[in-house]
């Protein structure tokens, strides 16, 4: 039987809408970061992967946006009609990297999460949707890898270390707090489409958080629970919109020549 | 903007770099192939590089070996690291 | 240290036997295989064709920013990493050679890196970006086409498989978009013709002076190449020219019947007027070309020194587009 969006009660929908919206715009401010950082690249391999991950990850955000016309949106509308108030991306990417050691920090945190929400979708019966998770998946691999990789490096110097748990204490709670907030999100696993609740799901990515970064950050360090943000608006999974110098930095400009 | 002060140590594993060969195969009668020599400190990196700079075909198997574990039988030329195909 | 010993008539006549060998089709394999001189001409080829291949990392970047849609920066990405691994192979080949890949990127004074005019300037935007694809990125297919049927350095030869493969692809990606921007509206159209007048002399002069100039004819003697100055031009006209033609731009070249071959309406050399970004059709003396070449296009030194450099904080936001 084929899958239909129409089959699902009012609430599981705007929740699935919302999950697939969270994910994407993550996706898009994470290739931005990716796109902007290709020339603080260290060696000649290093630009090479910063400009293939930022390939991958507008690749992702571009199938996922296409996902949700099926919600009834026009494509245009969501990839350049929206503005600050409209993208619905975690809070955790807002601030620019301070350093190298943030950047991998944030990057690999964003990966984390952003694949601990889309692996929900593997076995989902919509063949597309699951398709596109198992992809999303093999290129996440190579994501994680090359954070893993200077990580290795960066824990062979003592003030790269100090640097990259700083970072964590800064980001994590906000990668938390982004996951945790999937307000509805059970009836996702109710209805069938995902295969995991949401505190199950914020459990593994936190287990992943802890083992990864041990080598630099002590488990009590980490945050347990997601702060309380101010401004926090449930269906967009974040507080506040965009800051301004965010939202200059990834919005689609040259209108003229759009097509 | 500051100058950027690569650690030649940690960062591409010695004064000189750490390097690794790359071997693949398309399909599964093929045989593993040598297709090309990568720079990297470690074996996360070395992964990662060799999958996007060698990008040029879907490999069914795609694989990387410290050049160091390279035992030469025979010697050809001033180099005896493995040349390109 | 000791003055240089003069060449004798042993190693002339070594030099000699190489040319000739090369020239029957012998490929070389090793460094060992190479006389001091076939060793110089070829590491200094690969060393501009490494350097060029780099350079396009931060002129490509401005555009990937400001790339209309998500769809086109895409784009822009895939052709980045294509050219970032044709980097990779040029380096790599170097490092065999004895060279240090992290002096060369990270630690060598900008000015000396051995790019061309026309790689010099940054593409602010998606347009640019395509002209230079359909121009530049043309002009360099030209070369390393050329290279990889002739080249008698076999490593070499080969690693031009894929960056042709890659190249022929970046070419026809920027014929399809300069088409298309040339028919998408008035305002993109006169975008692609200020594109075009901006970087057709310097396509043209990317294979070097006219042939009657050479004095050192050494990448032909050594077969490092197989066609001259003039021949590639020649080649990359005969493909700009109809294309142009067809779809509706001005250059300033065409096709001379009587002379049955293409030629450029202009006699160069000729100078770009750096404050205005237009051309001075008037034809000047090569020791006034030469001088604007050293000087460098206005991006060169900021781009690479941008590569040299980390930007973080408020800054990280701000570049490309302020």
């Amino acid at each position: 039987m084929r899958f239909s969006l129409d089959g699902l009660d009012g609430a599981t929908r705007t929740a699935f809408e919302n999950d697939l919206f969270a994910i994407a715009d993550s996706k898009f401010v994470l290739g931005n970061w990716y796109a902007r950082c290709i020339l603080n690249g260290r060696s000649l391999p290093d630009f090479a992967a910063l400009t293939a991950m930022t390939g991958a990850a507008y690749g992702h955000t571009r199938s996922l946006w296409q996902y949700l016309v099926n919600f009834g949106h026009n494509y245009g509308w969501i990839e350049r009609g929206r503005d600050a108030t409209g993208i619905r991306s975690m809070n955790m990417l807002d601030g620019p990297p301070a350093d190298w050691a943030d950047f991998i920090a944030t990057t690999w945190l964003a990966e984390q999460a952003t694949w601990m929400a889309v692996s929900g979708y593997l076995y989902c019966p919509d063949r597309a949707l699951a398709g596109l998770a198992e992809k999303i998946g093999e290129e996440t691999y190579f994501h994680l890898k090359y954070a893993e990789g200077w990580m290795e490096i960066m824990s062979e110097s003592a003030a790269d270390t100090r640097a990259f748990a700083k970072a964590m204490e800064k980001r994590y709670p906000l990668a938390l707090a982004w996951l945790a907030g999937a307000k509805g999100s059970d009836a996702l696993k109710k209805a069938g489409l995902r295969n995991i609740t949401n505190t199950k799901l914020t459990k593994a990515f936190a287990a992943e958080i802890e083992q990864g970064a041990a080598w630099a950050v002590k488990k009590s360090a980490l945050s347990g629970s997601p702060p309380k943000m101010p401004g926090w608006i449930d269906a967009h999974r974040r507080a506040a919109p965009l800051p301004d110098a965010l939202f200059e930095a990834i919005r689609f400009r040259d209108p003229e020549a759009a097509h | 903007m500051k100058r950027k002060k690569i650690q030649r140590k940690r960062e591409i594993g010695g004064a000189t770099p750490k390097f690794y060969e790359v071997f693949a195969r398309q399909t599964s009668d093929d045989p593993l192939t040598h297709v090309g020599s990568i720079e990297a400190p470690n074996d996360a990196l070395a992964e990662v590089r060799a999958w996007y700079i060698h990008d040029e075909h879907e490999w069914r198997e795609l694989c990387v070996v410290p050049t160091a574990a390279i035992i030469a039988v025979t010697e050809r030329g001033k180099n005896v690291k493995i040349k390109e195909v | 240290m000791a003055t240089r010993i003069k060449e004798d008539a042993f190693d002339e006549a070594a030099e000699l036997a190489l040319q000739h060998r090369v020239k029957a089709g012998y490929v070389i394999e090793d460094e060992e295989e190479m006389t001091p001189r076939y060793r110089d001409v070829v590491t200094n080829t690969m060393h501009i064709a490494a350097d060029l291949e780099i350079m396009t990392l931060p002129v490509y970047h401005p555009s990937l920013l400001e790339a209309p849609t998500l769809e086109d920066r895409i784009a822009v990405a895939a052709a980045i990493q294509d050219e970032l691994g044709h980097a990779q192979v040029m380096y790599r080949m170097l490092e065999d050679f004895g060279y240090d890949t992290v002096e060369l990127l990270f630690e060598r004074d900008p000015s000396e890196f051995r790019t061309f005019y026309m790689i010099e300037y940054p593409h602010h935007d998606y347009i640019e970006c395509c002209v230079a694809m359909l121009l530049g990125d043309r002009a360099g297919y030209t070369t390393t086409r050329d290279l990889e049927e002739n080249c008698s350095f076999g490593p070499y030869a080969r690693s031009l498989r894929k960056v042709n493969f890659e190249e022929q692809w970046h070419v026809g990606h920027g014929e399809r978009w300069v088409k298309f921007f040339w028919n998408h509206s008035p305002e993109t159209r006169k975008r692609v013709q200020e594109n075009v007048d901006f970087y057709f002399p310097m396509a043209a002069m990317w294979f070097g002076v006219p042939d009657r100039m050479k004095t050192r004819t050494d990448q032909l003697s050594y077969k490092i190449r197989g066609a001259s100055n003039d021949e590639m031009r020649q080649r990359w006209l005969a493909e700009v020219v109809p294309y142009c033609e067809e779809v509706g731009i001005d250059i300033p070249a065409h096709f001379d019947k009587e002379k049955n071959e293409y030629v450029l309406d202009y006699e160069p050399p000729i100078l770009l007027n750096e404050e205005t970004g237009k051309w001075d059709y008037t034809t000047v003396t090569w020791e006034e070309k030469f001088a604007q070449w050293r000087k460098g296009g206005s991006n060169k030194i900021p781009a690479l020194k941008r590569l040299q450099g980390e930007c973080w904080g408020k800054e990280f936001w701000k570049e490309g587009w302020e």
